[in-house]
């Protein structure tokens, strides 16, 4: 049975149970690090703090580039705009699928459109109203070829939306998508007041409104992005500060001081909190320090379109070459996770079957099998890694690591447009593997032999066929079985070698309270507030 | 001196309509473009969605297509829109250029005021103990990082002592000077002046330690000279042989250089602008260049070499007020 013939209720549970696994659940995060659970007590969305106001001053380690949630794909931008826009529906702190604009929705036309009831009443921060008009004209925005918007493949096979009523409307698809919430919940599918940005033109990403539960208030170089409470809220708990400032800081040692020297009570996202601070954070009692696993990865992937490589033995040897309690010390001075598969511990779909497929660190095993491959010592090879200061570590780690069993490792750090591009042509020999990613879909991109993220360049039609089937599997079980067939196949292949999972970080100065860190990396800005 | 002027123009003219053919050739040879560097982050982009983009981006015209483009925009004064920004690129310069050229104006005062009476009092006083100082001190400003300096001072001055904050700018001295003599409002004023006693210091550091080295081998060249001699000899004021005959003519070399100087600040102190989050042309150059917002880039470098060859014709100029022999080369 195909997914336009299934029942509507049927495949609205298929896209909810897809957009939990976009979103870390608590339960998760708990079993894979129960130390770290009494830092991570999420409030719900309901049960609100006593507490509010004050203004949260948060400093961060990257700027948005636009604040015009269709111009951009930066995470920061994403992560400033949660607050000040408001999408149909938004995924709670456990994934759950909760209304945002639309109160509720039905699926109709063999699961290909569904139809939003939107909360009446609602405004824009302009105060002009959040209608059905509204949704479509800003879902024609987005996919006009003049908006090049990059985060409108978001939306998968999106068609168009049609206006019903005024508080009904119908978003098309071209067939049935399952993982349709993770677009629509994001600042991407935000509905826009089309009256300011006809105003305001291109300055509209500089100037934005929206009808979240924070209105923006100002962006200067000199003073940062600066969010007042939007006391007309509808669709959820009024925010609990009066004013949020987001401030950059490219610098880690100045961002640490600011937050030392009170002159920020937040630091969060990105790499806000650069993990070789989180000791000396950590020992000051007058700051709060969050962790929350992230839904990352970090591994040397092997180009096997060339030498050595496309032997076995070869990419076994590199395996149980390297230490990775060593590299957890060194290079993250202990915050983070052994990884053993191709997804981490913390995406859903991870099989734990891996871990008894795992290259434990043998550097006679790893010499002997380089010895039956015909490697001379001496071999050189060369790796590509970007150049964020945590990578740049580990692959020093593994380089000293490679050294003992006679293999030259040249290392390639390159900034992001040097390493995307050039990691793309394959003349690399190990390529440095970090990702960030919410669904086991990731092996396909990174791992199936037309996907946009392979890096290691092979072809392995059992597992080409393993990858397609997951895509289109939407019985959890099933999918859940194939992807433990994949993830067994790319270890006793030895594709990838597994080395860690990272963690996010935020820090709080004592005076914050409420704050909860999300899945994202960011602090819950709408429920934390500040003693002034 | 028009003339003069006019000549020194066109050639300027003909010097950055090259440095733009060059920086638009360099930025497209280099590896990545501003699609590779978005996905980069958002491994569920298929290449599909990544043509698409490119194409309506208009990064899938030729080469010298975008360039004449470029430069006809270029020559209406419309410098372009940032990719990622999606910003006028002469909007995002503009919001930062105060910021560079108040910081290069305070940290440069700030260098020659230690610089000169270093130079002067080294160079008269040479291999005494105060010479030994004096190059004690050049040497450690000359080697010392910007950063490192910068990362220094934050430490000791914010976080331990807590006297001035640790980075940021909120706006320009210059402009609140008026206001602090007509309302006496001083308080406002240092508001503004703390923020930016770190990071000039830390940038002066540098720039002092070269110009008094500069200014001492010039003044102990000058000071030997025969006119130098003779106006001891004829009994003028020591102060006035040091001053007006020896230190006008020891300072033309050193305007040269900090004609130099000055036009490097104003491209933008990219260490100190990160170090101290100072929201300066540097780091916009910066983020241009990383996320391949060709548009910015280009913007970026026009204005900086524009600036860099003002810097130079006004040092030209003002050869020509200092030495009158220049008038008539």
């Amino acid at each position: 049975m195909s997914l336009d013939q299934i029942n509507p209720q049927e495949f609205l549970e298929l896209t909810y149970a897809r957009a939990r696994q976009s979103v870390l659940s608590r339960r998760a995060v708990l079993g894979g690090f129960a130390a770290l659970a009494a830092a991570m007590v999420l409030p719900d969305r309901a049960a609100f703090a006593e507490g509010r106001g004050g203004t949260l001053r948060i400093g961060r380690d990257q700027e948005p580039d636009s604040l015009d949630p269709q111009k951009t794909l930066v995470a920061v931008s994403d992560q400033t705009n949660n607050w000040i826009y408001e999408p149909l529906a938004r995924l709670d702190t456990d994934g759950n699928v909760v209304p945002g604009l639309a109160e509720r929705w039905d699926v109709t036309d063999n699961n290909k459109t569904i139809v939003f009831h939107l909360r009446d009443g609602v405004t824009f921060h302009d105060g002009s109203p959040v209608d059905a008009e509204a949704c479509a004209w800003t879902t024609q925005r987005i996919m006009d070829p003049a908006t090049a918007s990059p985060s409108a493949y978001l939306l998968g096979p999106f068609d168009k939306a049609e206006v019903i009523d005024r508080l009904t409307v119908a978003y098309q698809f071209k067939e049935p998508f399952v993982p349709l919430w993770i677009g629509l919940s994001s600042p991407a599918a935000a509905i826009l007041p089309r009256k300011s940005i006809e105003a305001l033109g291109d300055q509209f990403g500089r100037n934005p409104v929206g009808c979240g539960p924070f209105r923006f208030a100002g962006w200067a170089p000199d003073t940062g992005i600066k969010l007042v409470r939007f006391d007309d809220y509808k669709c959820g708990p009024v925010g609990a500060p009066d004013e949020v400032q987001f401030l950059y800081f490219p610098e880690d040692s100045t961002r640490i001081a600011a937050l030392e020297t009170g002159e920020i009570d937040v630091l969060a996202t990105g790499q806000a909190v650069p993990v070789d601070a989180v000791r000396r954070l950590r020992q000051n009692g007058e700051i709060q320090l969050l962790s929350r696993a992230r839904q990352g990865l970090r591994a040397l992937v092997f180009n096997m379109s060339k030498p050595p490589f496309d032997d076995i033995r070869v990419r076994q040897a590199v395996s149980h070459a390297i230490d990775r309690e060593k590299v957890l010390a060194f290079a993250l001075d202990g915050n983070g996770q052994i990884a053993h598969g191709p997804l981490p511990t913390t995406i859903p779909g991870y099989s734990k079957a891996v871990e008894t497929l795992d290259y434990a660190y043998d550097q006679a095993k790893a010499k002997a099998l380089l010895a039956e491959a015909g490697q001379q010592p001496g071999l050189k090879l060369r790796m590509i890694t970007s150049d964020m200061p945590p990578v740049r570590r580990t692959a020093e780690i593994v380089q000293t690591e490679l050294r003992d069993i006679g293999i030259e490792l040249e290392i390639q750090s390159l900034p992001v447009a040097e390493w995307a591009s050039l990691s793309s042509k394959g003349e690399h020999h190990i390529f440095f593997m970090a990702y960030e990613y919410n669904d086991a879909d990731i092996l396909y991109a990174a791992l199936h032999s037309q996907g946009s993220y392979n890096r290691s360049f092979h072809k392995d039609p059992t597992l080409d066929k393993l990858l397609e089937g997951q895509r289109v599997a939407f019985d959890p079980a099933g999918r859940q079985a194939l992807l433990d067939d994949a993830q067994a196949l790319i270890m006793r292949q030895a594709y990838w070698a597994p080395l860690f999972e990272p963690l996010n970080f935020a820090a709080l100065s004592s005076a914050v309270q409420d704050a909860a860190l999300r899945s994202d990396g960011d602090i819950s800005v709408s429920t934390a507030w500040i003693e002034s | 001196m028009l003339p003069l002027i006019i000549k020194r123009i066109g050639y300027a003219l003909i010097i950055i309509a090259g440095i733009a053919f060059v920086v638009s050739a360099m930025t497209k040879l280099v590896p990545g473009d501003p699609v590779d560097v978005m996905a980069a982050g958002n491994p569920g982009m298929t290449e599909a969605d990544k043509a698409r983009l490119r194409s309506q981006l208009g990064l899938d015209r030729s080469m010298m297509d975008q360039y004449v483009s470029y430069l006809g925009n270029a020559l209406q004064g419309d410098l372009g829109t940032s990719l990622r920004q999606r910003v006028p690129t002469a909007q995002l310069i503009l919001e930062r250029l105060p910021a560079t050229a108040e910081l290069t104006l305070w940290s440069m005062v700030l260098a020659l005021l230690v610089a000169v009476p270093i130079g002067v009092v080294t160079a008269l006083r040479r291999d005494s103990p105060v010479d030994t100082a004096g190059t004690v001190v050049a040497v450690l400003g000359v080697s010392t990082p910007s950063f490192l300096l910068g990362v220094l001072l934050i430490l000791l001055f914010s976080v331990q002592l807590g006297w001035l904050p640790a980075s940021g700018y909120k706006g320009s001295v210059i402009a609140a000077i008026p206001r602090a003599i007509v309302e006496g409002r001083f308080d406002l004023l240092w508001q503004k002046a703390r923020y930016f006693l770190l990071p000039s210091v830390s940038l002066a550091f540098g720039l002092m330690a070269v110009n008094a080295r500069l200014i001492r081998s010039a003044m102990i060249e000058t000071i030997r000279q025969d006119y130098v001699q003779f106006a001891r000899a004829k009994g003028v004021p020591p102060r006035t042989v040091v001053l007006r005959h020896a230190l006008r003519n020891a300072i033309i070399p050193v305007i040269t250089m900090i004609g130099l100087q000055l036009g490097n600040l104003l491209s933008g102190a990219i260490v100190a602008e990160t170090v101290f989050a100072w929201p300066g042309i540097g780091r916009l150059s910066v983020q241009a260049i990383t996320t391949r917002d060709y548009p910015l880039v280009q913007a970026t470098v026009l204005i900086t070499a524009v600036l860099f060859v003002a810097m130079n014709l006004i040092v030209d100029l003002l050869y020509h007020v200092i030495d009158p022999r220049m008038r008539h080369g």
